[in-house]
């Protein structure tokens, strides 16, 4: 990083803080400070509402699995526009017309506060960890790939969000995220064009994007249904669809963010953005990553993306085996050069049979560099002892440092920021919310003055802040613990929503029947985890549907003994 | 009153109307760009 790029990453730092620290207008009331008293516009909702889900490993991430796999990943959004039609016909009125502040107190006034209180416990508990895990993510990857001191990476992307979160409340986190998703889809972009443009003179983006294509990278959909298979047409859509109503429908950190729109219709369209934008927007986050396996058609890649770990390879007893499968590395990738060449001219002169041969030398040549890739993968689990080792979240932070020019390098590490800082920050604010609303004033003091829970909101947003700093300095060091966490995140998604869709769907299910069928849904949901190897996301719909059977049976026999 | 269901409606619809586009695009982009 030159000293332009250090400065766009400043100024972008200083923009947010400013931006978060100047609008607190109406955050004197605790209305103001977690509902923006109801007062904000679509738009701003919508985009709030993108960023909160859009983190630094969605951006890092897909463009990295792009690059491994091509389009397919995109299929995990396909329930999404069917779950923000759903929601913006049932969660959306009621919550809004409940007058509530949080998901879980509309879980009380259907049911029962237990009902309530387990629900937000497990909001508090997943939530608290999994923004740690937000922001020590991107913190890892910047700090390996720049060079970085971890920590002080850590520090620089969760301190500022806590700040302005903790100073601004909500407004602070919708008009940031605004900005936010500006600088992240201008990063984006800006990786796009520069990719076309570092593309040879003699290939086009068609002949760019046909190479990526014969390898697979192009192929979005796949229907075959396979449970064991993460990324269906069928996972997204059933799966995926479970997921986003889960997520979205009853996650605080998203039904705070329409909470704050100034009427149910607006809040409904500012859900109904998402389900206009996202899959286009993901389709493109991943197609910057096929676009980067285009490019290194042209260029020599690294064998892998981490080089910490490939130093730790060097540094170790096997590193004669290393050098060995880099030098077939170096042969391979030259092959795969003129494979490609040769394929891209083929491909706008000469007959079927020349053009054929030319993608079967291309596809064998590229199976090379696959192959070398994956024992050199073997080779650094073997020494480090790492199992789980995978790179994919290293490639597109790794190409833009070496490749990007300067000015755009600094802006899409700003995006990376960006994108953690707004989805954190959207976190924190609403573990602020639950804790006082659900906890503070519903157990503890029912009946202190606006000015008293202000002042507690504050508290607890910053020690929410604190926390989730620890958690990411800690995560961050013990790389483990973040799949572990993703992983504890799953387990709970389905079961809430069955709970909510008791609550909003049936008249007939009792506090009873939503508290044992959420511990039921819970308890099912862990036995498939660990007894089968089925995807993560049909986690969600047996939590729903164990959670909406029990609940329903236990409400019925309440029915009938009342009877 | 009449005219916001409409728009709702419309809102909606047109959400699943450009999914399958975009799905049917993304669709023919595969198909395109992988065939041999």
């Amino acid at each position: 990083m030159r000293t332009l790029d250090w400065l766009v990453v400043a100024a972008y730092l200083v923009w947010i803080v400013y931006t978060g620290l100047r609008k607190t207008k109406a955050s004197n009331e605790v209305e103001g400070y977690f509902l923006a008293k109801r007062s904000l516009p679509w738009w701003a909702v919508g985009l709030s509402v993108m960023a909160t889900q859009l983190s630094a490993i969605t951006l890092v991430g897909g463009t990295g699995q792009g690059y491994l796999s091509g389009l397919r990943f995109v299929q995990f959004y396909f329930g999404l526009p069917i779950a923000m039609v759903i929601l913006s016909l049932t969660a959306v009125p009621f919550f809004y017309r409940a007058r509530v502040y949080t998901a879980y107190e509309f879980l009380e006034k259907r049911f029962d506060p237990k009902t309530r209180a387990l629900a937000s416990a497990l909001f508090l508990a997943s939530r608290s960890l999994s923004t740690g895990v937000i922001i020590a993510a991107p913190g890892v990857i910047l700090s390996i790939v720049l060079g970085w001191n971890l920590t002080l990476t850590v520090l620089a992307i969760g301190m500022p969000t806590a700040l302005y979160t903790m100073y601004g409340g909500v407004q602070a986190v919708t008009w940031t995220d605004v900005k936010q998703m500006g600088v992240v889809v201008s990063g984006i972009l800006a990786a796009v064009i520069a990719l076309i443009v570092g593309l040879p003179h003699d290939v086009s983006v068609g002949q760019a994007l046909a190479l990526a294509g014969s390898t697979g990278r192009m192929t979005a959909l796949d229907f075959s249904f396979n449970p064991k298979e993460t990324y269906t047409f069928w996972s997204g859509i059933i799966g995926g669809l479970f997921l986003m109503l889960s997520y979205f429908g009853c996650d605080q950190s998203q039904v705070q963010r329409y909470l704050t729109a100034r009427s149910v219709d607006e809040g409904r369209e500012s859900l109904m953005m998402s389900a206009y934008v996202k899959i286009p927007l993901q389709a493109l986050v991943l197609l910057t990553g096929v676009l980067v396996f285009a490019f290194y058609l042209f260029a020599t890649p690294p064998m892998l993306f981490n080089p910490v770990y490939e130093s730790r390879v060097r540094a170790s007893a096997r590193s004669g085996e290393y050098a060995d499968l880099e030098r077939q590395f170096s042969l391979a990738v030259k092959d795969r050069q003129a494979a490609a060449e040769a394929f891209a001219r083929a491909g706008s002169a000469g007959g079927a049979a020349a053009h054929q041969a030319a993608r079967s030398r291309f596809l064998a040549s590229e199976a090379r560099v696959a192959t070398v890739r994956a024992q050199a993968a073997s080779l650094v689990k073997e020494v480090t002892g790492d199992r789980s080792y995978n790179d994919v979240n290293y490639v597109f932070p790794t190409f833009v440092i070496t490749h990007m020019p300067t000015g755009i390098i600094g802006l899409i590490i700003a995006a990376i920021f960006a994108a953690a800082m707004s989805a954190s920050a959207g976190e924190l604010n609403a573990l602020g919310t639950s804790t006082v609303i659900d906890v503070y004033r519903r157990h503890l003091r029912k009946d202190a003055t606006d000015a008293h829970y202000l002042r507690v909101s504050k508290i607890a947003t910053g020690a929410w802040g604190l926390v989730a700093c620890t958690v990411a300095v800690y995560a961050a060091n013990q790389g483990s613990l973040i799949e572990v966490v993703n992983r504890f995140g799953s387990y709970f998604y389905g079961s809430l929503l069955g709970v909510f869709a008791l609550a909003i769907g049936t008249r007939r299910a009792t506090g009873r029947g939503a508290f044992w069928g959420l511990a039921a849904g819970m308890v099912a949901v862990i036995t498939v985890a660990w007894t089968t190897s089925i995807s993560f996301l049909w986690y969600n719909v047996v939590g729903a549907i164990v959670v909406v059977v029990v609940g329903m049976a236990l409400s019925f026999t309440d029915v009938v003994r009342s009877r | 009153m009449g005219c916001v269901t409409n728009n709702k409606k419309a809102l909606y619809l047109g959400a699943l109307v450009l999914e399958m586009l975009v799905l049917t695009v993304l669709w023919l982009v595969g198909r395109h760009f992988t065939a041999p």
